[in-house]
């Protein structure tokens, strides 16, 4: 008996540490993809009052799409969640509509609708994709539903495909058949087989031969006649495969990493291994896209799929030390390339004075000329910052890849109304074209040609530019200065820690953090960069101004809202007809543990933009506690007190 | 110089302590009573007294009043003595006056000595009550007086078995004060001295020799903890004169009492509650 109350006892009280841990049912609004429907689901949440979904789910959608006129979506999902994730059986219908109105008579309205129905059945593991997925597009055609795309048994394990796939495609628009194997790695296999028109008379029948996610041959014959169109043997890779087979010692093995859909040796953009793979993975990434469009994780922002459900392989291949070295040299280098082109006051001064003299308009041609090159260097760039040049074959890559590393450059540019040239040098590639090397002397040169064109701006800068501006912005700061410190004199203090309060942000403001200002005002040299430290410097007195006198109000608030939830009522048992009862207790000592944590961050902070945020919550604050002002705020007031003065949390249950 | 804050103390607390004087006096004069004249018999005990107040307001101006006593007797909790039960409805008619009336139903505990007596009694003999009260509310500085009237109609009955319920009638006058210590009004937090004499009259055909019944005197300190609940204790001197006229109780009270009240009449609202945003 005693042992029972015990565990009762105990459970209680862990209930009550953990009420986070509380299924909550909701109803309401919901983005789901982007879109704002409807969702019934449950709910717990976390330490950090985030909602973590629980339980079945079912959302709505149903909106005329407000750019496209007379487009109207539907979209029902059914599911279950599991500590946020996706798991077991779901279902997902999407109906779009054209409505397109032709006339109106009699008051009718006279209408073509045209409708494409989706209909997914998933399946997922904890979050991943898993088990049997079946999915059908269909356009409503005559007085019957059409299939316009079908992917059925398709078959997934930890977000991979497994074994056969088949998508067949009678999208006017992209008409296509693909048939392949994926193995137990996700990695495509043995033959795949595309079928895609070309044009009206010619059909294409692609077919690649993969090796454990290695692409070794590709072909493509017309589907009627038989004839051959291209063909690309991968003879690199096989020989690579061979090598790595016969277990020679070679400076590069099979990755364990998996990638996208096209095998790429270092094979640059413009390469025929590339180009020749392009069609069919571009019908492929379409037909998963059809079949991944309801998946968060698969897709980047602008829509593109980013994660695959199949992959390739590649090798990886050893980096020297010194190659390490120069590559990082060359990241260096293009970054500081890239940030000193990339400045305000250079384009500003040019796009002014371009045509005041015939250095000034090459110097403007040459800007231009390097935006280009810099557009150019950064794809070899992004390989080599995010490692993956490890897996390019860099004699494939420096075949097409790098292309425009030329050893001369013309520049064309007009002054006074006359076309000139000037050819900028850099040096040659070497004989036996290594990566490191060559990029580096090319990117070292452009640096230098950089370096010396800048110089030159840069005193044409200083000659240019009125330093008068300078004096009067100097002066105003002083000015701005002063009048903060009179105001701060003038203010009446009302408690010691209005007192404190004003004492330190003045302190921080007005003489730390304006002495950082003045600094870097003084270590920067270019006028528009000076500017706008000045500006800044002026920005912390107009803020100080504002906000000195505002001080009193911040530091009552915590007062100000006790005396605005306190009511006075009359006592029963006394009479005492004023009696004071502060109402909504909980949200008061929580906002007051919230004021006095923004004023101890406010009375530390030597910068002034975090100062701003610090008040800009306090008026949050303030804001909220009137808005819940007189409402029932029970549950939300237990929440409060079980978080035991955890700020965020306090934070997040009050919304701000 | 040394007394300067008592002379200070002395001047804001004159009003309050005159009442305090009015009203301890009775205590005072109780224990100075000049010698009988006849022959006066005086029993002396002890009691404690527990109470629950309520007030529920269920209208703009109207609660429902009621009380819950468990007063036990003799070395304060030797021997049970009543549970005493009053029910009523409050009605406010402004901040100086209030009007109460309603019903009380008193369980007495036969005294010990019924053990002695050869006739049957019963141990438990309950009360019926009608009662109306009238209660004026003054403030004095800080300070409020309460003067209260109050009449109850009671039938009552002797312990002995098949005693028949007898009509009497009683009259109160009680004028009480609270006096906040720690603050200039009362509020949550606040401390008071409580202060009260009352005084009991009976009448009806019944009462022959004691038409005086009861004067009680009370001296105690009461808290108010919230808006809800409030807790007194202290110590009651009462002076009862029995149905013989010469046989005379002097009790010694310890009563304690918690206050409790609640607003029926509030609305309920729609829940607000930490929303997450999806």
């Amino acid at each position: 008996m005693n042992k029972g109350i015990l565990v009762f006892l105990v459970l209680l009280l862990c209930g009550h540490g953990v009420f986070s841990q509380d299924t909550r049912p909701y109803k309401g609004g919901f983005t789901f993809k982007e879109l704002r429907g409807t969702a019934e689901l449950q709910y717990t949440l976390d330490e950090e009052m985030e909602p973590i979904l629980n339980g079945p789910f079912v959302f709505n959608y149903s909106k005329m799409d407000s750019l496209e006129r007379g487009l109207f979506r539907k979209l029902q999902v059914e599911g279950v969640y599991a500590e946020d994730q996706k798991n077991g059986d779901w279902t997902y219908q999407q109906e779009i509509h054209q409505i397109g109105i032709e006339d109106i008579v009699n008051r009718q309205i006279q209408a073509a609708l045209s409708t494409n129905l989706v209909e997914l059945e998933a399946n997922y593991q904890k979050g991943e994709l898993s088990g049997s997925w079946s999915y059908s597009e269909k356009n409503w055609q005559g007085e019957e539903y059409l299939n316009v795309f079908v992917a059925k048994d398709l078959t997934f394990e930890k977000d991979s495909l497994l074994g056969s796939v088949n998508f067949e495609s009678k999208d006017p628009k992209r008409t296509y058949q693909i048939y392949g194997q994926v193995n137990k790695e996700g990695l495509m296999v043995g033959n795949w087989e595309f079928f895609y028109p070309m044009d009206s008379n010619l059909t294409i029948h692609e077919t690649r031969r993969y090796e454990k996610g290695f692409l070794i041959g590709l072909s493509k014959v017309n589907s009627l006649t038989n004839q051959k169109i291209d063909e690309v043997v991968f003879y690199n890779a096989i020989e690579k495969l061979d090598s790595l087979n016969q277990g020679f010692e070679v400076d590069y093995k099979v990755s364990d990493q998996a990638f996208g859909l096209i095998f790429n040796d270092g094979y640059a953009e413009s390469s025929q291994e590339f180009q020749e793979q392009y069609l069919g993975t571009y019908l492929l990434e379409d037909a998963l896209s059809r079949v991944l469009q309801f998946e968060e994780g698969f897709f980047s922002e602008d829509g593109k799929l980013k994660k695959y459900p199949l992959s390739t392989r590649r090798f990886v291949y050893a980096i020297s030390e010194e190659d390490q070295r120069r590559y990082e040299e060359i990241i260096e280098v293009f970054d500081r390339l890239k940030e000193q082109s990339n400045q305000k006051a250079i384009s500003d001064f040019l796009s002014l004075n371009q045509n005041t003299s015939d250095s000034l308009a090459f110097s403007g041609a040459y800007f231009e000329y390097l935006m280009r090159k810099i557009g150019n260097y950064e794809q070899v760039i992004q390989l080599l910052r995010n490692g993956d040049i490890q897996y390019f074959d860099t004699g494939n890559y420096l075949r097409d890849g790098l292309n425009f590393l030329n050893s001369e450059e013309q520049i064309n540019y007009t002054y006074d109304t006359e076309l000139r040239q000037k050819t900028l040098e850099f040096p040659q590639l070497s004989e036996n074209k290594k990566l490191s090397t060559d990029l580096l002397a090319h990117i070292q040169r452009e640096w230098e040609t950089f370096e010396s064109i800048q110089d030159y701006i840069q005193k044409q800068q200083v000659d240019f530019r009125q330093s008068t501006e300078l004096d009067i912005l100097e002066e105003r700061i002083l000015k701005e200065k002063q009048r903060v410190a009179s105001e701060k004199k003038s203010l009446e203090i009302r408690n010691n820690r209005h007192q404190a309060l004003v004492d330190s942000v003045y302190q921080n403001l007005s003489v730390e953090n304006y002495q950082q200002l003045l600094n870097k005002y003084n270590e920067t040299e270019g006028f528009l960069e000076k500017a706008e430290v000045g500006d800044e410097l002026i920005e912390l007195f107009l803020f100080l101004e504002e906000s000195l006198p505002e001080l009193q109000r911040y530091e009552n608030l915590g007062a100000f809202l006790r005396e605005e939830f306190t009511e006075k009522t009359l006592d029963p048992f006394t009479f005492e007809t004023d009696f004071e009862v502060l109402r909504q207790p909980g949200l008061i000592q929580a906002a007051e543990s919230i004021i006095d944590y923004e004023l101890d961050l406010i009375m530390r902070s030597e910068d002034f933009r975090d100062v701003q945020v610090h008040l800009l919550n306090l008026d949050a604050l303030e804001a909220r506690l009137l808005e819940l002002k007189g409402r029932n705020t029970k549950r939300l007031e237990r929440n409060i007190r079980k978080v035991s003065g955890n700020i965020n949390q306090l934070k997040k249950l009050l919304s701000i | 110089m040394r007394f300067d804050f008592l002379k200070a103390l002395i001047s804001r607390m004159k009003v309050p302590l005159l009442f305090l004087i009015l009203i301890v006096s009775p205590l005072i004069a109780l224990s100075q009573e000049e010698p009988e004249q006849e022959e006066r018999i005086t029993s002396r005990r002890s009691e404690l007294w527990n109470g629950l107040y309520t007030k529920y307001r269920i209208g703009e101006k109207l609660f429902y009043y009621g009380e819950y006593h468990l007063r036990t007797r003799d070395q304060l909790v030797q021997n049970m003595g009543q549970i005493y039960l009053r029910f009523g409805l409050s009605y406010i008619i402004n901040k100086n006056l209030e009007i109460t009336g309603g019903i009380v139903t008193p369980f007495y505990w036969a005294p010990p000595e019924y053990a002695d007596q050869e006739l049957p009694y019963d141990k438990i003999v309950n009360q019926f009550r009608f009662w109306q009260q009238a209660l004026f509310i003054q403030s004095l500085g800080k300070a409020k007086l309460y003067h209260q009237i109050r009449t109850e109609q009671r039938w009552r009955r002797d312990y002995y078995v098949g005693s028949p319920f007898e009509l009497s009638y009683r009259w109160r006058y009680k004028i009480s004060s609270y006096i906040p210590l720690n603050s200039y009004k009362f509020q949550p937090g606040t401390y008071f001295l409580s202060l009260y004499n009352e005084v009991f009259i009976q009448t009806g055909k019944t009462i022959i020799r004691n038409p005086f019944e009861d004067n009680r005197a009370f001296v105690g300190l009461g808290y108010i903890l919230n808006e809800n609940i409030q807790f007194q204790v202290g110590y009651a001197k009462s002076w009862q004169q029995r149905d013989s006229g010469i046989n005379y109780n002097n009790r010694d009270l310890i009563r304690f009492s918690v206050y409790h009240n609640l607003d029926f009449t509030r609305k309920k609202k729609p829940p607000v509650d930490f929303q997450p945003v999806f």
